[in-house]
């Protein structure tokens, strides 16, 4: 076995060996000095730069959220190295990291909100029930290296919402927003408003988001007009320089919010989101901080098909609630240079969601109308425990991290739905319960003068979600089955390995090249259910395909991003990555004549879902000390020819695109971005894009689009 | 600070057994399946009146009453097709697909490949369901086209059409009248009208076809292919003489009729020897 891994995978299995060898054996590399993490802090402000943590970490902060324009946060993610999208419509596309996608990848608010996504067709992945004008900063982890904000299998993406903080004399400030964007007639409206003084202290805001129709780069017109409208509150109150407590509530609505690549379109969405945060500092000797948070959250969610020509023949309706509350408990205690991170979080989903179908039929003048009503959850309930610990200490040589998770996790669920065929169980004892440890280990190391070694050794394990235990028959994947949840699922393990090099000059900016190598036991896809056991319940669907657990599946890739000293007044920021997902055992099934006659096996087939070779490359100017910034990009991206036979996945071919932008922020009070997206017009879509519902035509990717965003604050 | 020496020594022992648990988890699973012997079975299905092949929209057939008709539609479902072995170990289709749709004007709904594999052996007859047993007759179970529809409502009992025949015939006027000859779930009306509130008991209609002359001999990696023929005159002469001037153009909601439809499928279908 070890030797078919060093022939498939040899610089995977040279990460892992190196990585083995950095952690166990740091002495055989050459001593040099530690230098603070103060210094390396700076790199914080870039547009996508690096922090002293060992694990690979793209940190977005708001000085940069306020040079772009977003529309749509899954869409502005994107532009990271190996952080790619499923795009089904105009918003809500759902990010796939390093080829993890779905529940592989952890998203939440402020460092443990968590948001539970109504639609079974991911029409609204959590990172689309925030808008990004109350966005503070976006954290995206790579790798299951941090084990404390909850189980995280591939990665994970933290959005820090605005919160207020204390004035130390009263305050008040204002900020207003507009942006338009031609081709889809976009407006972005925002209003926020902040204050307080050194006891009170809040913020408020709220906006609206109305876009139309696209028009790509092929002159076709794709349906994927939305309206967003939202509102935030909170409010501080500071007992004293040590002890906060801020309470924050937030509102998010989509409407008519139409997805031409999925079979119905989001007709309602009500996402609420409450929390409350305590954070007291330097309690006492070794005890540093402690932080207790809860949280609730709920969304309501209503999807239809009525505007498509599927209700001509039948009409159907879901609706789904769902909620998400919990809370976290952490702690730090220093003592000399040892620092420990101590907690526990309780995390706790119920999902019910009906789905209404309707077939009208007129014979001999008379009009029958049949209606059925079918559950596509059914008080569908998951509790997730956990405690975690983290280790820190820096050596004499290095920096060595160690942390540990355990979880409980125990789902349920009310459907009375069972399907046992032929002794064969597919739907049956609905309870199940795991236990789950994840570790870390991770070092940072300083080689030479400017240049540093990250290496880090993880194992995060996730249980299955509500959605892949107990959905029953909905298209809620790459392809177009429906899908039916599997009970007796086992969680997800996913062993990865990492090794980053970074050079950071003064004088010639920062470089850093990083390969992974991950293992994931158990991996979570969908097997072919025949159809004599069960048919679809989706117009569209070929058939039904159960969650089930394989045996195991490997990924593996690499990044390179140069950055140029930040400065000058010139700036010039490239990346390249990619990453390769290969199932050693999938099964394909051989159809003739639009009949399924048999199966075989395959090799080594790739994984459906994997972007390809990507690279990046933007160039920007300072001018009047840095009032004036102007920026122009040119993105590659190669084809993707390796593709799944098992899912019958497209090639897709490659593509460049072009953007320009010019921000001007003559004053503090008055900023300008504008800027031309897709410059040439060109027609491309993207790998991950789905297809059109009932075509083999994929969603393209809109054509050129000229936009601004003019805000006014005080 | 600098670790204490034996505890930095047992971390790393400890990584290291790690590590090699990780390495040699990787089990290999030599489990093999001994390969059976088996062959697969293909149906060819045609559509014939009076023993030419079906053409349709052209006024040129005359049934067993007399009446002109032409046939625009022919499409229906046959389920529970089983191979009966004649040592008793009967095979019934159901692997992959166990209900098949069968559309004169979808070609490839005629032939149908079946995924499962027929154990080798002597086999004495096939037979099939003509139309989906009430067990397996559920609404909503078909959301595609084709099959979507043929749905029946459910006030009529619901599922699915078990065939539609769908045409026209001369009636005594001379006048052109278009017929709905189907066969679904049949209900029973209280008094002598068709109102749905009136109904209280449904009635399957479903039947099992037998194929006279379908003897076979499966050999190992065989692939029998059997044309199978809906001979559509019959289901208007034996036993009974159908004629759409007595029952007139839609039969849906008329028990009697159906029942008459049910009982002149016996020998509606025939099959040849397979190639």
């Amino acid at each position: 076995m070890k030797n078919q891994l060093f022939k498939d995978y040899p610089w995977a299995v040279l990460i892992l060996i190196t990585c083995f060898l950095i952690i166990c054996f740091p002495s055989v590399l050459i001593a040099q000095e530690y230098i603070s993490s103060d210094t390396l802090q700076l790199n914080e402000v870039e547009v996508y730069g690096k922090t002293v943590s060992f694990y690979p970490i793209i940190v977005i902060p708001t000085r940069t959220l306020d040079h772009e324009i977003i529309r749509d946060i899954g869409d502005f993610l994107r532009q990271g190295p190996n952080v790619s999208g499923i795009r089904k419509g105009g918003v809500g596309i759902d990010p796939v990291i390093r080829g993890f996608k779905y529940n592989q990848v952890t998203a939440l608010l402020n460092g443990g909100v968590k948001i539970e996504g109504g639609c079974p067709n991911r029409m609204d992945p959590v990172v689309s029930h925030i808008e990004s004008e109350n966005i503070q900063k976006i954290e995206i982890i790579k790798g299951p290296y941090i084990l404390k904000y909850g189980p995280v299998l591939g990665a994970l993406i933290n959005l820090d919402t605005k919160l207020p903080h204390p004035y130390t004399k009263p305050e008040i400030h204002g900020k207003v927003l507009y942006g338009f964007e031609s081709n889809w007639n976009g407006q972005r409206e925002h209003i926020e408003l902040e204050g307080g003084n050194d006891k009170i202290f809040f913020i408020v805001s709220g906006g609206y988001k109305g876009y139309g129709s696209y028009t790509a780069g092929n002159d076709s017109l794709y349906n994927t007009s939305f309206r967003k409208l939202y509102g935030t509150a909170a409010i501080g109150v500071a007992i004293n320089e040590s002890h906060k407590v801020i309470l924050n509530y937030a509102y998010d609505q989509g409407k008519n919010i139409l997805y031409p690549a999925l079979p119905m379109d989001e007709r309602l969405d009500q996402t609420h989101v409450g929390s409350l945060n305590y954070t007291g500092r330097n309690i006492g000797k070794i005890w540093k901080s402690i932080e207790i948070q809860g949280y609730f959250s709920s969304v309501h969610h209503v999807m239809d098909n009525l505007n498509r020509s599927t209700a001509k023949t039948m009409q159907a309706v879901t609706t789904v609630n769902s909620q998400n509350s919990g809370g976290k408990i952490t702690s730090i205690l220093q003592d000399g240079v040892h620092e420990f991170l101590i907690g526990i979080d309780f995390e706790h989903v119920f999902k019910d969601g009906d789905k209404q179908m309707t077939m009208k039929m007129i014979m001999d003048g008379d009009t029958f109308i049949s209606v059925k009503h079918a559950n596509v959850w059914l008080n569908a309930l998951f509790n997730n425990i956990g405690a975690f610990a983290e280790y820190k200490i820096p050596f004499k040589r290095f920096d060595f991290t160690a942390a540990l998770r355990f979880n409980y996790n125990q789902a349920t669920s009310g459907d009375t739905f069972r399907l046992v065929n032929d002794g064969i169980v597919y739907f049956d004892d609905l309870n199940s319960n795991y236990f789950n440890v994840s570790f870390s280990l991770g070092m940072k190391k300083q080689l030479a003068k400017w240049l540093y070694i990250n290496a880090a050794l993880g194992k995060g394990s996730r249980s299955p979600s509500l959605l892949e235990r107990y959905i029953k028959l909905m298209p809620v994947q790459y392809d177009a089955y429906d899908y039916l949840g599997n009970p007796q699922l086992q969680p997800e393990n996913n062993y990865q390995a990492d090794v980053s090099f970074e050079l950071f000059h003064p004088n010639l900016g920062s470089l850093s090249v990083s390969g992974f190598f991950s293992m994931v036991t158990n991996y979570i896809i969908g097997k072919v259910v025949p159809p004599s056991v069960i048919k679809p319940s989706t117009q569209g669907a070929p058939g039904v395909k159960q969650f089930s657990n394989i045996n195991r599946v490997y990924l593996t890739g690499f990044e390179v991003s140069y950055q140029s000293p930040t400065a000058k007044k010139w700036g010039l920021m490239a990346n390249i990555a990619a990453t390769y997902g290969t199932d050693p055992e999938a099964v394909k099934y051989l159809v003739s004549g639009g009949q399924v006659i048999g199966q075989e096996t395959i090799k080594n087939d790739p994984l459906p879902e994997i972007p390809p070779l990507e690279g990046s490359v933007k160039f920007s100017y300072k001018f009047f000390r840095g009032k004036l910034i102007t920026n122009a990009s040119v993105r590659l991206v190669s084809g993707q020819n390796r593709v799944s036979q098992s899912y019958g996945e497209q090639k897709t071919p490659g593509f460049v695109t072009a953007a320009a932008s010019i921000s001007y922020a003559p004053c503090r009070f008055v900023s300008f971005v504008a800027g031309v997206e897709n410059i040439f017009d060109t027609p491309y879509y993207e790998h991950l894009n789905r297809r059109i519902v009932g075509s083999a035509e994929r969603l393209y990717e809109p054509g050129r689009v000229f936009c601004f965003t003019l805000s006014f604050k005080i | 600070m600098i670790m204490n020496g034996n505890l930095w020594l047992w971390l790393r022992i400890l990584f290291l057994l790690s590590m090699a648990g990780y390495l040699f988890a990787c089990k290999k699973n030599d489990d093999t399946i001994p390969a059976s012997q088996y062959g697969k079975v293909v149906f060819s299905i045609s559509h014939q009146v009076n023993g030419y092949p079906l053409i349709e929209n052209d006024l040129i057939y005359t049934n067993a009453a007399e009446n002109q008709y032409l046939i625009t539609e022919v499409k229906y479902f046959i389920s529970d097709i089983t191979f009966y072995r004649n040592d008793g170990l009967n095979k019934i289709i159901g692997d992959w697909k166990d209900i098949f749709y069968v559309d004169e004007n979808i070609p490839e709904t005629k032939t149908i490949r079946f995924f499962d594999k027929i154990p080798i052996g002597t086999y004495d007859s096939i037979t099939f369901i003509f139309g989906i047993s009430e067990m397996k007759n559920k609404s909503f179970m078909y959301v595609n086209p084709p099959e979507v529809d043929m749905f029946w409502p459910e006030v009529l009992g619901g599922g699915y059409h078990y065939m539609m025949i769908n045409g026209k015939w001369k009636d005594t006027t001379g006048l052109i009248q278009p017929f709905n000859f189907h066969l679904g779930i049949g209900q029973l009306y209280q008094g002598n009208t068709t109102n749905v509130d009136s109904i209280y008991a449904f009635v399957q209609n479903f039947f099992t076809v037998h194929l006279p002359g379908s003897a076979f001999i499966m050999k190992d990696q065989d692939t029998l292919a059997f044309s199978i023929t809906m001979n559509i005159e019959n289901w208007f002469e034996s036993p009974h003489i159908f004629d759409f001037n007595q029952w007139g153009g839609a039969i849906m909601q008329n028990q009697q009729a159906m029942q008459i439809v049910k009982e002149n499928g016996w020998n509606v279908f025939s099959i040849m020897p397979p190639k």
